[in-house]
Order: C-alpha cells, then structure tokens, then sequence
C-alpha cells in the first residue's frame, strides 16, 4: 500500500510544565502529545485532524525541529532526527504557517524572503539564486517583479504563495503544512490546495498536511490521521475514513461538519455533548469516553490501543476491536 | 411559500470611508435587502466584501469616519434606523435588536461575573426588579444548554470555554426577546463539534422565540444548514439573492458558483481537482466601471466591462449579472442568452 517511508515517529511525547499557586509550588503537566506512532511515505500526503488543542500543530513543530520532544523518537530517511544537525534538516523539511501575515518578515523584500534559505545553505551564486527566485515566484503564479515588493503589499492567499515559495526553495523532501489554508477566504483556498497539489506532483515532495476543515484535507490527502486530546484515534486512507470511519470520534466529527447541501438538512446526525476535556488532566482509560455516544465500562477504565483492523486501516477503540475478534479469521 | 410580513428593509444601503489623503473607499454600495418575521437570512461572502459593515449599519455601530449615502435606508418598524438619535438606537439594542459577535471574549465584560452581565441588560430594557431577571437569566442560561446554571452565573468569562461563552452571548441576546438577532460569523472560531452544537441551539431557539436571524458567514455549510434565504455580496453589492434550495441548486451569479464549486466536497471519491476562482478581489478604492467580478469571472463579454449590472428579478430570484448562470447552458454557449 505505502512505499518505503520517509519519515517514521515513534512513541511522541510533549508535556508542558503548568505552574500552579504563587510560589509554583504544585508542578502539572499538559499532555499536548502523549503518545503518538505515525509514518509518511514518500511523495505522501498525510492529513492531521482534530480540535484545538488537540496536539496536532505541536507534533508538527516537533516533526521541523521547532519543538523538542519530551520521549518518543522521530526519523527521517532512517536517521533519529535527535542526532542530525538542525541546520542540515532545513534542506530536507520545511513548514509552512497558517498566519501569511506574521510568518513573513516585514522589512524583508520578497525576493530576499525566498532567497533566505537559498543564501543560509550557500546555494549557488548571488546570480544564480536571482534565478531562482524569479523560476520560484513563477511557480507559485507571481511574476519575478512582485520579489522587489515587500510583504505587506500583498493579499494573504498571495503571501501564502510567498511562504510556499520560500519552502519549496531548497527542494526539501518534506513539508509541514500547518493550518495552510485556514485563515483564507474560500475562493482563494482553492487556488492555493490546487498550488500545493500540483508542486506535489512537479516536486514529489511529501506533505504533512495538518488542518481543522475537513473538506480541504480530504482534498488534498491520501492518508489521514484524526488526533483527539494528544493521541491517535484513527488512520485510514481518505476515501475508506470517509466512506467507513472505525471511531466514533472520527464518526462524530465528520457527521457535525455543516455540508453545503440544504437537501441535507434532515439527516442522522450525531451531535457531541459537552466540551473538550483538558489536556492537563485527560480522561481515565478512553479519552473520549465523556463524550462518547457508544461508551461501555471498559471504556472508563481500559485505554484502548491504535489495532489495525482487516481492512488495513487503524483505530483505538474497544469496539473497533471487539468487532475484529467477533469475525471469523479469515485465511 | 406563504407570504410573511417584512421586519427589516434595507433600502439603497451605500457607505463609504474617507480618510484625509487616501481616495475614497465604496464600502457597501446599494445593497438591498429585507428580512422577514420569523426567518433566517444568511447573508454570504468574502473578507472585505461589505458583509458587516451591512450589519453593523443596522444598529448603528460602524466607525464614526464611515458615511452613508443620504438616499440610504434601513426601515424597521417606520423608523429609518440611520435616521436616529443615538438614545433611541441604545434603547434598541439588545432589547428590539440584539447581535452577537465571533468572538466572544471581545464582547463579554471580563470583570463581570456572567448573571451581573446578563441581568444588567433585563434591568435596563425591561424593568423587572433584580430577583425575577436572575431567574429569567437562568432560565435562559439553562435553554442554551448550560448545566448547573446557577454556578455558572457566578462565574467570569475567562472561566468558561470558548463554547460555553459563544452560549452565554446566544443566551445574552435573546434575553430580552428582540425581533431581531444579528449574529455575525457566530461558529467561525469554534470547533467543528461545538459548532454543531450551537448552531443547532440557534435554529432551537429560533423556532421557539420566533426571531429573525440576519447570519452572517463566510462558510457555504453553515448557510445551507441554517438559512431561509441567502443574500451574496462580492465587493460591496448585493450580486445574488434567493431562497436557499434554489441557490444551492443552481446558482446564477458566476460568483456564487464559483464559490460553490470551489469546496471541496465530502461526498463521492476526491480525486477531481476543484475549480478555483481566479484572481483577487478588487482594491474598494479602484473599483472598476462596470462589473466588480469582471477581472475574475469566466462569462465576462465587453458589456460588463463597461456597464455596471443592477440586481434585477431573473425568474423570480434576484441577481445582478448581463450573463447569469442558466441551466444546461454552457460558458461557450453563452451569447444565446445574451438578451
């Protein structure tokens, strides 16, 4: 199913200190990750979603470098990424930001912005990374006069073709992309899905790609992954999560996404109760146990683990495997 | 559909900005509109396309540097809302009209326990005394579905989550039982299972309370999910309006199928590309002479160039467009419907 993969994480963790009272006498911790296995294959796209908070945008921080893990490994092309040199991950992996406008430098030229990377790894001459910029800008659909512009003269689906320009820079094998289109107007969403879609296939470049709106995830992925409170919950290939998603989380929170359909209006729907709980102190066994429509007892008590079911794909649930143990083995 | 009666008219709506050494913004350029008793109006675009200006004209709220044109008009109830005086606008705030805004924490008093809030606005609208508006209050509190009401009212605003406030401000507003409720862009900030939630909350209370509801959004699910009828501003104007099922089936404007067709579906396999609208928005201070979607839209001929298209009736739903969208005609084709 997935060729060889490019990068593999194992076991992630991320807990932050929490000070609590004024002298900072009680220590707790927030579980942002806790726990995570997943892997991305090469020219993949990976989806990451969930609700805020759920540690989908920490795991990408930690994938680039940006964050240290607490436990838990990740690496790229076989190599532990603890043990690599940051500034050599620069070349392989690249993020791009949801916010186009504060993950732009302001003083800097657009040009400059592009050829920043370019400059830092002491790719080509002066003349040479001149080119490039100019070759980048064209590909991301701006014209080689916009680099002599400064960000701030430029809407945010064009600052976002900006920031995609500058990760596509130096090559890398790798893009986190981070809530990329969110804070887009929706015309321009497309637009830019359509952009990353296409360097996809020019580049064979893999994609990372974490979001909260449903719909431009399954646009772009091929496998996504669904995050609840720091953990897993579920892997699937896009059109099997949607046409058969395992957990109740991933079936919940695909059915409460409004559809531009009002013929739709009457359908089953499953509406969650009540609100997230914390990530500073997470429900015993499931964590989704609280809001759960199918929780049993062991629920409460058990934490499930992520199982791969028959049809190849993962989810940690007890009815998940309850279910797979009910079928007769098959040989 | 049986005729209703109409609420709320806006008539030739047209603001604009001035700035000293900057040229002059068109912010909202003759919108026309009316929302009935009783019914959910979404009111659908872009950022910057006129959308809360357009509310925010309706209580009287815009900056004090945005002017409105003299022959604008917002009618409600006989009165020309941009006619009046700023003590009678603050009697129909949160008593005839209330709004609630995306984020709630902006417009929750963060020093202020939830009940002194709450009660302050039945104290001032509808003169109960203090022991009866803190019943109402959590009555109210307890109908958008907040448990343990009374422990609740004692809390501050910080203490609650995003949610749990979006629910207050729902509760808030509908207190005093207005007419109208304005709510601008109410789930965008909130996840998409409490999004579920409130918005179901919503349309709950609105049959209940039979209140009109202006929904503001950007988001085409939220609007198919919730709204009557759906008006669709591009850069100012009104460029389409019509009864939710029809929009949905077969848009007119090239611009609200392009929106339409620029979502990425749930249904069916995924793999065919979505269609994007080319281009940007124009700037509102160079807006061009004749169509503002001309620079993007795939109809275009020389006539929108140059002259501007009005919102005109076109099969009984209103649009303003030379060459709308029609039903089993291709772009190719269209000069056969040219006249």
């Amino acid at each position: 199913m997935m060729n060889e993969p490019l990068l593999e994480i194992s076991g992630l963790k991320k807990y932050y200190p929490k000070k609590d009272g004024l002298f900072q006498g009680k220590k707790s911790w927030i579980k942002a990750v806790d726990g995570m296995d997943l892997t991305i294959g090469k020219g993949e796209t990976l989806g990451l979603v969930g609700e805020s908070g759920c540690g989908k945008s920490t795991t990408g921080r930690m994938i680039v470098g940006l964050e240290d893990p607490t436990e838990g490994t990740v690496s790229f092309k076989g190599n532990d990424l603890s043990r690599v040199d940051k500034r050599e991950l620069g070349k392989q992996m690249q993020m791009i930001f949801q916010d186009p406008f504060s993950s732009l430098n302001p003083r800097m030229k657009v040009s400059d912005v592009i050829a920043e990377p370019l400059r830092l790894h002491k790719d080509g001459s002066r003349a040479e990374q001149q080119r490039r910029v100019d070759e980048l800008l064209e590909r991301v659909g701006l014209r080689s006069e916009h680099g002599r512009r400064y960000p701030s003269e430029f809407s945010g689906g064009q600052r976002q073709r900006i920031g995609i320009a500058r990760a596509i820079a130096l090559s890398p094998s790798l893009i986190v992309c981070d809530e990329p289109v969110s804070a887009l107007d929706v015309s321009i969403q497309a637009q830019v899905l359509n952009l990353l879609k296409d360097l996809q296939k020019e580049l064979g470049v893999s994609y990372l790609f974490i979001a909260h709106g449903i719909q431009a995830v399954k646009y772009i992925s091929d496998r996504i992954a669904v995050m609840y409170l720091g953990k897993v919950v579920e892997v699937a290939s896009k059109d099997e999560l949607f046409r058969n998603p395992k957990h109740p989380y991933t079936e919940s929170l695909l059915s409460a996404v409004p559809r531009p359909d009002p013929k739709l209006r009457g359908r089953d729907r499953i509406i969650l109760k009540g609100d997230l709980p914390s990530p500073e102190n997470p429900p015993s066994g499931c964590r989704f146990h609280t809001r759960c429509p199918k929780v049993m007892d062991v629920c409460k008590q058990v934490e499930p683990s992520l199982q791969v079911t028959r049809d190849g794909t993962y989810a940690a649930c007890h009815l998940v495997s309850e279910a797979e143990m009910k079928q007769p083995q098959e040989a | 559909m049986s005729k209703r009666e109409t609420l709320l008219e806006i008539n030739n709506l047209r603001a604009f900005a001035e700035k000293t050494g900057e040229p002059r913004s068109q912010l909202v350029n003759s919108v026309n509109f009316r929302i009935d008793k009783g019914e959910i109006v979404a009111l659908v675009g872009e950022s910057g396309c006129g959308k809360s200006v357009t509310a925010l004209s309706i209580l009287g709220l815009n900056a004090a540097s945005i002017e409105y044109e003299s022959e604008s008009e917002i009618r409600f109830h006989d009165e020309n809302l941009l006619q009046l005086s700023d003590r009678k606008l603050r009697k129909l705030r949160g008593n005839d009209i209330s709004m609630i805004f995306q984020d709630p924490m902006f417009s929750l008093n963060p020093l202020k326990k939830i009940g002194k809030q709450m009660t302050e606005a039945l104290l001032q609208h509808k003169a109960a005394d203090v022991r009866t508006a803190r019943q109402d209050a959590e009555k109210m509190i307890e109908r958008v579905g907040i448990t343990d009401p009374k422990r609740q009212l004692d809390n501050y605003p910080y203490q609650l989550s995003g949610g749990m406030r979006q629910r207050v401000m729902i509760a808030m507003a509908l207190l005093c039982k207005p007419e109208l409720l304005i709510a601008d862009e109410p789930t965008t900030a909130l996840d998409v299972t409490i999004q579920a939630q409130i918005l179901e909350i919503m349309k709950d209370l609105q049959q209940e309370l039979d209140v009109s509801i202006l929904l503001i959004t950007h988001d085409l699910g939220v609007v198919a999910e919730m709204a009557d009828r759906v008006v669709v501003m591009y850069s100012g104007q009104v460029v389409e309006e019509a009864d939710v099922y029809a929009l949905f089936e077969q848009p007119l404007h090239p611009y609200t199928n392009g929106l339409l067709t620029s979502v990425p579906t749930l249904e069916g396999e995924s793999d065919e590309r979505i269609s994007a609208i080319r281009g940007t928005v124009p700037s509102p201070q160079e807006l061009p002479k004749g169509c503002n979607f001309y620079d993007r839209c795939t109809r275009r001929t020389d006539r929108c160039k140059k002259e501007e298209p009005l919102l005109t009736n076109h099969g009984g739903r209103n649009v303003a467009c030379w060459h709308p969208v029609v039903e089993g005609v291709k772009d190719d084709e269209r000069t056969a419907i040219r006249n």
